[in-house]
């Protein structure tokens, strides 16, 4: 076996895997919906008109004090496991991707394996990666096949309401909740491809200390998206030779993401939004993306969707894979399985 | 930097601030805007959009008013 040689010249790492298949993906919301509009004892309605205009945010699904990250996922799972009619001791591991996991310590990938009933022999860890997560955690993920793992579930989600500062306007009406769950499976799909950059020197621009709220400096996270990601697309593209049928970005900001759009040269069709009903859920939304937004562009059989994460860290990800079309796709409220 | 250009970057501003389209000049000062993290998001997408610069966030969140503003954009601009 050839093992191709990684490319550093740009400011992300390109890397591929075989072999692998999207078996399917479940996004599970807390049953909470808020409108923005109805959060006057915080803000005036001229504040949240103004802030709804350039952040495109209109409601959010938040978890409320009891619902954790964990639960989220675990819902997800569950259901995404019924579908597919796995059975527990065919999943050889957990990996869940969180920057607010239930608790320090034990990782709650570890609670999972236990509440899913899978069996010992499994292997369970979680990952601090937040925008960035999902590109990521198809990659790590993917990456075990070739140690011999036939299935794993990838969970991707993040209550960062719980770490807000209420009063941040730059916040307290950007981030709602979700959490997900994505199978993979060994298969025979075509090569998936994947871009992965850090740059530290950035990373107070978001960060939360210990039992402290989320900070987040816009102006240098955006600045630092237009300079990454335009090249980021562009070097993909290259890479497949324009084959994408669909674009997934991570809905950080309306403005912004509209604005990297028309930067890539993406048309609209391509390049589906729909922060202005869950808001920005952090590592959870690329998968919610995929799920809310099934009975449009991604229903195409053999779609190949492009992944793109950028955030926090600071850290991005692309990745371009195939998506099969039995692929399960499915949103469920929180309380649907309870 | 014409002065149709200018305009157009200004009218596409204030549409992103929830203003009057007429509101801001070439002269508009800060002290009635609440120039804040999300306008200067505003600022740096229009201003990469209408003059294919990238103005830095420290720099516009110093700004008093559209003069400093369009000073920066025109020292950015490639010579």
């Amino acid at each position: 076996m050839t093992i191709p040689s990684s490319s550093h010249t740009h400011s992300s790492l390109h890397l591929w895997l075989n072999n692998l298949r999207l078996a399917g993906v479940v996004a599970c919301l807390p049953d909470h919906q808020v409108q923005n509009i109805q959060l006057t004892n915080q803000f005036s309605i001229d504040d949240i008109r103004q802030i709804s205009k350039s952040t495109g945010v209109e409601s959010r699904y938040l978890a409320g004090k009891q619902v954790t990250t964990g639960d989220l996922c675990l819902q997800a799972a569950k259901k995404l496991l019924h579908y597919l009619e796995w059975p527990p001791e065919s999943v050889d591991g957990v990996i869940l991707m969180t920057q607010t996991p239930n608790q320090l310590l034990p990782a709650t990938a570890c609670r999972i394996q236990h509440q899913l009933g899978l069996t010992k022999a499994t292997f369970a860890f979680d990952v601090n990666l937040g925008c960035s997560a999902y590109p990521y955690g198809l990659w790590l993920a993917g990456s075990l096949f070739s140690s011999g793992v036939k299935r794993l579930l990838l969970l991707a989600g993040d209550t960062i309401s719980h770490i807000v500062d209420p009063t941040d306007r730059a916040t307290a009406l950007l981030f709602g909740d979700a959490g997900t769950a994505t199978a993979l499976e060994k298969g025979e799909s075509d090569t998936w491809h994947f871009l992965l950059g850090t740059d530290g020197s950035g990373a107070d621009c978001l960060q939360t200390p210990q039992g402290g709220h989320l900070s987040m400096q816009g102006p240098s996270v955006f600045e630092f998206t237009l300079r990454e990601v335009p090249p980021l697309i562009e070097r993909l593209n290259s890479i497949l030779g324009n084959q994408h049928d669909c674009y997934l970005f991570h809905q950080a900001n309306r403005f912004m993401i509209e604005h990297l759009r028309r930067k890539c040269s993406i048309q609209p069709e391509m390049f589906p939004i729909n922060i202005g009903k869950y808001g920005n859920t952090s590592s959870a939304s690329i998968p919610l993306l995929m799920t809310s937004t099934r009975a449009n562009s991604l229903v195409a059989p053999f779609a190949r969707i492009a992944l793109v994460g950028y955030g926090v860290g600071l850290s991005w990800a692309a990745a371009s894979l195939l998506l099969d079309s039995d692929s399960v796709l499915e949103t469920i409220l929180y309380s649907e399985l309870l | 930097m014409t002065p149709e250009k200018i305009s157009a970057f200004l009218l596409a501003l204030a549409d992103a601030l929830e203003l009057d389209p007429d509101a801001l000049s070439p002269t508009t000062s800060f002290s009635d805007i609440d120039w804040d993290s999300l306008a200067i998001i505003s600022t740096i997408a229009l201003a990469d959009e209408h003059f294919g610069v990238m103005i830095p966030g420290q720099e516009l969140s110093e700004c008093m008013g559209i003069p400093e503003v369009l000073a920066l954009v025109e020292t950015t601009l490639p010579s």
